[in-house]
């Protein structure tokens, strides 16, 4: 415990009063699985496992040179929400969701890359932040990052508006158990797939809408598990995801500290002459 | 004027094909904006006046561009949408007068919308009102770049596409909901949009094109009058950031890539 109890205004507080701001790296990585925070920081120069109070494993330290953070964002909008708020608190400025999807769009192969420019709010959790019809829009900075990166390694990615559901079965049209559907359900995924939406999550929906609101920047890049081929779920694509990840982490603080260095707003592409 | 037309508005009453479209088509919100944006243009050629759309083909900063005015509100705004995209278009940029939420914007200071609150009511025809109105993120970066270039004062934002104008002047003190939906969007960092700008991003994203937009207010608080500078400034820029979009496209087709990055 590193924050004084009598400090603590609700038990998710800084994780349980387990971080202080100093613990919290301004590139924070936020996977749904304590497995892949593991994962990053094991490709890291050294980390320090600064929480781990519910779904929220915390580890910072430093990648290359560069300090960095993960910290598990837990399954769902509700702890996503609680992460989000807390690591900005704590002074997190730049989110990359890392995750495991099942593809939408015909065409794409497991292992494939998916990053998300922007996300349909069906995670219900946004909506408590702000009303339904503000976009939840990954930033741009974030988005170029990933582009780079992916297209750096050769891995096949693709880049569009993903879904975002308050559940991972029913909510995503698939059956619950004992085969439960309800008429809704038929039409969800034909209806997303007709609008161009790449791939399903439980979280990003929420990471971009709390990012947007806050004045943060947030990005998200999915692998593809699901093998149409075999019908089972195939992790191929996750280190991929992670590889990319990292690499976009270093692309963004080369453009940071470019932009600090010259006092410009933004990191933009070459005019021609 | 087009072979044939199934509707009152398919090919814009007809007068328009193809061949007389650039796929880079900035959008003003209205037609004496199309002229004052096409005399900077080299060989404007006016295709049509149909309705509130009034279209020119021309040449700016070697690139073959087109205007076509949008209108007020969602409908003749997705009308233009449906119709350009059906004859080629495939990148749009808007622009237009913003609708203040909150006496947020100063006079001239240019709005580049990254993506739209779907207060427009005609986006939610299109697709469920989760889905996210936003901008290209191609079209966002040529915008900034060429606000920066014209040394011009700009905010990156989301705005707010409402369905009415009156709504933001005197009914909200008469209804309290509309102003606690203004705190709202004011408190959610929102600035004023034009009133379409979640229409052509919702279309555009639905059918795999590129729109970006700036909004700006062009009223000088002290005299309570348009400011004329203010408006060609917002409809260059917006001409600028389309030119940029087509020699960017250029450099992606020189390098087999499919998008333009820093």
């Amino acid at each position: 415990m590193k924050t004084d109890q009598k400090e603590i205004r609700h038990i998710h507080q800084h994780f349980g009063g387990q971080c202080r701001p100093e613990d919290i790296a301004p590139y924070v990585l936020v996977p749904g699985s304590q497995n892949r925070v593991r994962k990053f920081s094991k490709k890291w120069d050294f980390y320090t496992e600064m929480a781990q109070h519910y779904a929220f494993l915390v580890h910072s330290g430093e990648f290359q040179g560069i300090p960095i953070s993960a910290c598990c964002s837990g399954v769902g909008g509700r702890s996503t929400s609680i992460a989000v708020d807390e690591l900005a608190e704590l002074g997190a400025t730049t989110f990359i969701r890392v995750g495991v999807t099942g593809s939408i769009q015909d065409g794409v192969e497991v292992g494939d890359l998916i990053i998300a420019t922007g996300a349909v709010r069906m995670d219900t959790t946004s909506e408590h932040y702000v009303r339904i019809e503000y976009p939840a829009v990954a930033d741009f900075e974030v988005v170029c990052a990933l582009i780079k990166a992916a297209e750096e390694r050769n891995y096949r990615y693709h880049v569009g508006v993903v879904a975002t559901s308050s559940s991972f079965y029913v909510g995503e049209g698939t059956s619950g158990f004992n085969g439960y559907r309800h008429s809704v359900m038929d039409d969800i995924v034909s209806d997303l797939k007709a609008a161009r939406v790449w791939d399903w999550d439980t979280e990003t929906a929420t990471l971009f809408t709390l990012c947007s609101l806050y004045g943060l920047r947030a990005g998200r890049i999915n692998a593809v598990v699901d093998d149409l081929d075999t019908g089972l779920y195939n992790p191929i694509g996750e280190i991929k995801a992670i590889n990319t990840t990292l690499d976009a982490v270093k692309i963004l603080h080369t453009w940071d500290q470019e932009k600090q260095k010259n006092n410009l707003r933004y990191k933009l592409p070459a005019v021609p002459a | 004027m087009s072979d044939s037309i199934n509707h009152v508005h398919s090919n814009f009453g007809g007068e328009c094909s193809r061949q007389d479209l650039s796929p880079y088509v900035v959008l003003p919100t209205d037609a004496s904006h199309v002229e004052m944006l096409v005399k900077n243009w080299q060989n404007a050629k006016k295709i049509t006046h149909h309705y509130e759309f009034l279209i020119y083909t021309g040449e700016y900063n070697g690139v073959r561009l087109s205007a076509c005015s949008v209108g007020l509100s969602g409908v003749p705004t997705a009308t233009a949408i449906e119709e350009l995209s059906r004859l080629g278009a495939h990148t749009f940029m808007h622009v237009g007068f913003a609708d203040p939420v909150i006496g947020e914007m100063k006079m001239g200071e240019l709005v580049i919308s990254t993506g739209a609150v779907r207060m427009d009511g005609t986006s939610l025809g299109y697709v469920r009102p989760e889905f996210p109105s936003l901008a290209h993120f191609e079209n966002v970066m040529a915008t900034i770049s060429s606000a920066q270039n014209r040394g011009l004062s700009y905010q990156v934002a989301t705005v707010c596409s409402f369905a009415s104008y009156d709504l933001l002047r005197a009914n909200r003190t008469i209804n309290p909901e509309i102003q606690r939906s203004l705190d709202e969007l004011a408190n959610a960092g929102v600035y004023g949009g034009t009133g379409v700008e979640a229409v052509i991003f919702v279309q555009s994203a639905l059918y795999g094109l590129r729109a970006g937009s700036i909004s700006v207010s062009p009223i000088d608080q002290e005299t309570q009058s348009v400011n004329p500078s203010v408006i060609e400034n917002a409809l260059l820029t917006s001409a600028d950031a389309i030119t940029l979009l087509a020699k960017w496209d250029c450099e992606k087709s020189r390098t087999n890539k499919p998008y333009i990055l820093p």
